[in-house]
């Protein structure tokens, strides 16, 4: 019974037990203890006493506070439906309508990506602010407060449900809707018996993403929330404002619950979530109709003159002298006040997205690997799926947060990365997790579980499949998730907002504080560097995906009597 | 001594269990079929004989040495996977190449040699820079063949090394493997779950159904004398019928059809006929014994004047009758 025991553990190797144990490890303390100090301090009281819920019980008999909850649920609820709306007839036209110009309007989609969510707001402050364009044009909104709010978290939002839609929608069982259409049902019936059941579990979904998205950022309401409340500047009015850190910690867990409550739908509908789409699908082949593609056509040609306005009005912002009495070209604006950052901030910024980037990519992949393709260590592999899903359901305001009461504790032997680079990257690798994740996991899936049990048997080590086998096969996905780390990092402000430190600012933060202090131009200016880079990052990351998919295939060229 | 002991194997997956107190000894050099239905744990034993899997009991000998414990890499085993797990982003060389750099007692440059060298052996060498997605399935199957034996294995297991493939390819592979499998001498397991390919290549056969060996000999011992009905009815076909309370079965092939003159055992009206090139089926019901194949040559059939509806006389020949207990079948 011993040697067998023995044996089972030396197949599954020390080096493999390892990397195991250390990549969980990394996960509990960058992600279980914080959490864990977070939901510790909502039920302690300022003397550090257990308090029970009175915190909470605090919480919801002060109006003042307690009204962001619905405030919060509100402006999500209303967002999310107009991008669920919009995401899908935006990626419906792009699928399954003739419009032109198709990849134009996929770019044009992803547009909102590629700024902080900071800059959504001030580029609609540039466009219906009290000076701004369209204000001009005598066509004046209520800006600041719940409409800003809810227009800013639309274009948030926007592009995640178009892409969820459009990868539920791109793949089209032809076959379905000739044998309907032979049978002389009419187009609209098709679409209600067969498309809206094809992606009626996207619709919930991409609900679900926009929600929690809406309901939990805090950069649009930051900007542009005015005196409406909501839940993530709240957190940061009680820790940043009245150093009232317990209070902090009770709302944050507040912003867990539409997480919590997607959670267990996404639950109750994967199960039963199955593809219908098999080997045999022929292309659906889009008829002509041109009323139907003409309104298609103005629905998505709105939204991206919408996005490309707002780009334009950073441009006009940050390249003019002094917008709008003096609309002289100037580069003025990219000297940066050393007050509120510097272009400084700037340089951290791309130094703490390479760093995430490379860091995060390295660690996801392995992670996922481990996961996926190493022999036996059930137990250890069942509790890394399990905190794999984790990093989903928490806003980066949580993260931020519980990285504070975790990592500034004076008894912590880590306390020295507080204010450094590396909590911010580790922070940025935690908070956007779950999608490289998954990323990874459906690329390793695809490769042959036998790979690893022949290189066994070879008596090849397994660190050489994986960097000979496994890590160039996973190339593309190995990109993808370094692009995404790249461009989320440069993005964010929710989590680094409470981490980032007087010597190191980085450029989101320092787009906030040049707003706050009036600097609007020089926001736009550090806007448009942001973008540059994204943009590029994007750019290098798609030649690169067809630089290796074209070597693949040239492997595969000839394919002959197979 | 046998070079290979497989000894009282068992293995559970979850509440399932997947092979039950197997016991298998392989002499050396010798080609054994694992043949068995789909499910029935043929997998699952190659893995745990590589030690790839840990049986959860029971023991494994090589050269009277117990290594159930050894891992994979230090017993030197060569294996081909059902789905060959050939490296796609590396040549067919690059593939052979990748563990022959691992081999303790080889020298880079005797590494080089040894990849030609094996790569002739299975008629590769013009395609050697080729990528696997570029070859013929038979090639692959080649490919995946040359990367086992480049490591000179002690041992060589195939899992279902030809079902990938069409019929045609198949057999012609069928032969070319027996030839270097005799060529090396090489120990060789094989798992299939085509009858024919076991009956054709193997020095002996292993039947397996539902996790336990039914029966262990050459092809010849187990077509003619099958030890259980199961046996019987998965290699080859079988009639079965009911004599007295006891269970009597005979091949198609072995009935003789016989003049009315003749001594016969029963007489059968033909249902309906099936030519199938150089025999000719007949099925026919036999009273109270349910129904029955007679496979006779296609020339006696035509002589005999073979139509539906017509009664024919058949004799069983006493030596060609297997008999089973009723509670087996
Ligand atoms: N890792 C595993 N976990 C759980 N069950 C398994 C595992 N591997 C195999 N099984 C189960 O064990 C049984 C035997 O599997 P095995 O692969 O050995 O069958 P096989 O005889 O090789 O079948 P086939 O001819 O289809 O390849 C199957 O029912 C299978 O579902
Ligand atoms: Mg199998």
């Amino acid at each position: 019974m011993f040697r067998r025991i023995a044996h089972r553990l030396s197949r599954i190797s020390f080096p493999q037990l390892l990397t195991l144990l250390c990549v969980l490890a990394v996960f509990i303390i960058a992600l279980v203890l914080p959490l864990r100090s977070l939901l510790i301090k909502a039920f302690l009281d300022k003397s550090g006493e257990f308090a029970g819920f009175a915190n909470y019980i605090k919480y919801f008999r002060t109006p003042s506070l307690s009204v962001s909850v619905w405030n919060t649920a509100d402006i999500s609820l209303v967002s999310s439906l107009f991008s669920v709306c919009f995401g899908f007839l935006y990626a419906y036209a792009l699928t399954r309508t003739r419009i032109p110009i198709k990849a134009f309007f996929r770019y044009a989609a992803l547009i909102p990506i590629f700024i902080p969510s900071i800059v959504h707001a001030l580029a609609l402050v540039y466009l219906f602010g009290k000076q701004g364009i369209v204000t001009g044009l005598g066509f004046q909104i209520e800006l600041y407060g719940r409409l800003g709010i809810i227009i800013s978290e639309f274009i948030y939002t926007f592009p995640q449900v178009f892409l969820l839609f459009y990868v539920a929608l791109e793949f089209a069982d032809g076959r379905i809707y000739e044998a309907a259409e032979s049978m002389g049902v009419p187009a609209v019936k098709i679409f209600f018996r067969v498309t809206v059941p094809e992606i009626k579990y996207t619709v919930v979904n991409a609900f679900f993403v926009c929600f929690t998205l809406a309901f939990t950022d805090f950069g649009a309401p930051k900007v542009i929330g005015g005196s409406y409340n909501v839940l993530a500047t709240d957190i940061y009015k009680q820790v940043a404002g009245q150093f009232n850190m317990n209070m902090g910690a009770v709302v944050s867990t507040l912003l867990l619950l539409p997480a919590v409550a997607s959670f267990a739908v996404g639950r109750l509908i994967n199960n039963r979530n199955s593809g219908t789409i098999s080997a045999k699908s022929t292309i659906l082949a889009i008829k002509k109709n041109p009323l139907r593609d003409a309104v298609f056509f103005a629905v998505c040609a709105s939204i991206a003159v919408l996005f490309l306005t707002l780009i334009a009005a950073l441009f006009i912002g940050a390249l003019t002298t002094y917008y709008p009495y003096d609309l002289s070209f100037t580069l003025k604006h990219f000297s940066f006040n050393p007050s509120s950052g510097g272009i400084e901030s700037y340089f951290n910024s791309l130094r703490m997205s390479a760093l995430t980037a490379a860091f995060g990519t390295a660690f996801v992949f392995v992670y996922a690997y481990m996961l996926e393709k190493s022999s036996g260590l059930a137990r250890l592999k069942k509790l890394g799926k399990l905190l794999s899903a984790l990093p989903l359901a928490l806003p980066g305001m949580v993260i931020g947060l519980s990285f504070i009461f975790f990592f500034n504790s004076k008894t912590n032997p880590l306390n020295f990365i507080y204010g450094t680079m590396a909590i911010l990257v580790l922070s940025n690798i935690v908070h956007y997790f779950s999608v490289p994740y998954i990323t990874a996991v459906s690329a390793l899936k695809k490769l042959d579980r036998e790979f690893e049990s022949v290189s066994e048997s070879m008596g090849v080590p397994r660190r050489k499949t994986f960097l000979r086998v496994s890590v160039p096969m996973s190339m593309p996905a190995i990109l993808e998730i370094f692009m995404y780390y790249f461009v989320n990092s440069m993005v964010t402000v929710s989590a680094v907002v409470f981490l980032y430190s007087a010597k190191l600012k980085i450029a989101s933060i320092a787009i906030s504080h040049m707003e706050e202090s009036g600097d609007i131009a020089q926001a736009a200016a550090m806007s448009l560097l942001i973008l540059v880079i994204n943009v590029l990052v994007r750019l290098l990351y798609e030649a690169s995906v067809r630089c290796v998919k074209k070597r693949m295939k040239k492997k595969g060229k000839t394919h002959e009597q197979n | 001594m046998s070079f290979l002991e497989i000894k009282n194997i068992t293995k559970r997956f979850d509440r399932q269990t997947v092979l039950d107190a197997v016991n298998l000894n392989i002499e050396r050099g010798e080609l054994v079929c694992v043949l068995g239905p789909s499910g029935c744990g043929k997998t699952t034993l190659l893995r745990i004989v590589a030690g790839l899997e840990t049986a959860d009991s029971g023991s494994v000998f090589m050269n009277g040495k117990d290594c159930t414990y050894m891992s994979a890499a230090k017993r030197n085993f060569g294996i081909v996977f059902q789905s060959y797990a050939l490296f796609p982003n590396m040549t067919v060389l690059g593939n052979i190449l990748f563990g022959l750099g691992r081999k303790k007692n080889l020298s880079e440059e005797d590494a080089r040699l040894r990849a030609p060298e094996v790569l002739r052996l299975v008629d590769l060498y013009e395609h050697k820079d080729k990528y696997p997605r570029q070859l013929s399935g038979g090639q692959q199957q080649r490919t995946a063949l040359a990367r086992a034996i480049a490591l000179s294995p002690d041992c060589l297991l195939l899992d279902e090394p030809l079902s990938a493939l069409d019929a045609k390819v198949r057999s012609k592979l069928r032969g070319e493997i027996r030839k270097i499998q005799h060529a090396l001498g090489v120990t060789t397991i094989m798992v299939t779950h085509d009858q024919e390919e076991a009956l054709t290549m193997a020095d002996r056969i292993v039947v397996m159904n539902n996790a336990v060996v039914e029966q262990i000999g050459t092809p010849r011992e187990i077509y003619n004398h099958p030890a259980t009905p199961f046996a019987a009815n998965f290699i080859g076909t079988m009639n079965f019928y009911n004599h007295y309370g006891e269970t009597r079965a005979i091949r198609p092939e072995k009935i003789e059809v016989v003049g009315r003159t003749e001594s016969y055992d029963f007489t059968m009206r033909v249902k309906s006929l099936e030519f199938k090139g150089a025999l000719t089926g007949i099925y026919g019901l036999l009273p109270d014994m349910g129904e029955i194949l007679v496979d006779v040559s296609s020339e006696q059939a035509e002589a005999l004047g073979l139509r539906e509806n017509a009664t024919i006389f058949l004799r069983m020949p006493p030596e060609c009758l297997i008999k089973y207990s009723a509670t087996e079948v």
